[in-house]
């Protein structure tokens, strides 16, 4: 069972025609036999460029996001049907990810470098390469003998 | 290439002469043609003459060769009937059976020892390959089990998750409630991170207010 995420914009509306379209929009799912997992509103604000569709310019759009399941090859109808709907701005249907385990590495890598492990490992990686330097063993700090 | 020379003038030979000084030395030049090119056109018809020998010589090797031939032949059958099987032992015919059913009894013998040895071995091998291959079909079993198990486990797992979460599932009955919850508590996922690690989320808490410019000059 795929788990999809179905990104709306929608165009500002008052509360009432937001309810309606957000309903026409989960029926359409129910339609297909979907199940719908999650609502989300992520809030009304501009877009990241204006957009024209359906005869009007748009600047600013209300954020939903469906969490939902449904038969892979509905999804194609429900994108058409979407994208007739005339409160509808932008419609986009993706595959939700499982959410990897993560380790926070923060503390250190703001280290100063020289204290970072991965500094210090490419040091020690150089300082392999090093030719060795022959080492007179005479406990004087100069070379006695003529060059 | 090259050729000794001058040596054939004095018959007497030294090794100082024999030696490789190029003063010695003649070059000799490969001139021969290659084996595929075809006869030239002037030695198409050329017919090489015959070599001629004297009658007296062809009569005298005709007769030696003949005298070879003739003990060769005779050396052949000498051998011949003196190691033949056939002629070894007395011609009698019920004597040579016996001979030879004997020779077969022989050979049965070795032949069946030869084959009771091989049942052994042959026993003995497929007795440890059948063991190898039970021990293999065993282990596999074991693993088969083990794998079966494990995805029955996990699709039972899956099966109880799904079972929990789809109490929250969003249906056609309370659809009109859930629309109602999310447009009152909108989400943000927008955050800022601090040095210490903490999360300011939001977008419009910005710590250092912008305060209204004051001209000096007023």
């Amino acid at each position: 069972m795929i788990t999809y995420e179905l990104c709306l914009l929608l165009r500002v509306m008052p509360k009432p025609e937001l309810t309606t379209t957000l309903k026409r929009a989960a029926e359409a799912i129910f339609e297909k036999g979907g199940i719908i997992r999650k609502l989300e509103n992520l809030g009304t604000r501009d877009m990241p460029y204006k957009t024209s569709v359906h005869g009007a310019v748009h600047k600013k759009a209300s954020y939903f996001l469906y969490e939902f399941n449904a038969p892979p090859s509905s999804l194609e109808t429900l994108l058409d049907a979407y994208s007739r709907d005339v409160d509808i701005i932008r419609r986009q249907i993706y595959k939700k990810k499982a959410i990897e385990p993560f380790e926070c590495t923060l503390n250190d890598e703001i280290l100063p470098p020289a204290y970072r492990k991965d500094v210090q490992e490419l040091i020690s990686e150089a300082r392999k390469l090093e030719k060795p330097k022959f080492s007179y063993n005479s406990g004087l700090d100069y070379y006695p003998f003529q060059k | 290439m090259f050729r000794l020379t001058n040596n054939l003038k004095n018959l007497t030979l030294s090794i100082e002469e024999l030696s490789a000084n190029y003063t010695n030395l003649q070059t000799v030049r490969w001139q021969r043609k290659p084996r595929w090119l075809p006869v030239a056109k002037s030695k198409v018809f050329r017919i090489p003459k015959k070599p001629e020998t004297p009658q007296e010589d062809n009569l005298e090797l005709q007769r030696l060769f003949n005298n070879y031939r003739t003990q060769i032949k005779s050396l052949r059958r000498h051998f011949f009937y003196k190691h033949h099987i056939q002629f070894l032992a007395s011609e009698d015919p019920e004597q040579q059976r016996i001979i030879f059913e004997k020779d077969l009894d022989r050979c049965n013998k070795i032949n069946d020892k030869w084959n009771a040895e091989q049942k052994v071995l042959r026993e003995k091998r497929a007795q440890e390959n059948l063991e190898v291959e039970l021990e293999f079909a065993r282990k596999r079993i074991e693993v088969e089990n083990i794998k079966r198990e494990e995805h029955k486990q996990k699709t039972e797992e899956y099966v109880k998750k799904v079972k929990e979460e789809s109490k929250e599932f969003i249906t056609a009955e309370n659809i009109d409630k859930a629309i109602e919850i999310a447009l009152n508590n909108p989400v943000d996922y927008n955050y800022a991170l601090t040095p210490s690690g903490e999360k300011i989320f939001g977008r419009e808490n910005n710590e250092f207010e912008v305060k209204e410019k004051i001209s000096v000059k007023q």
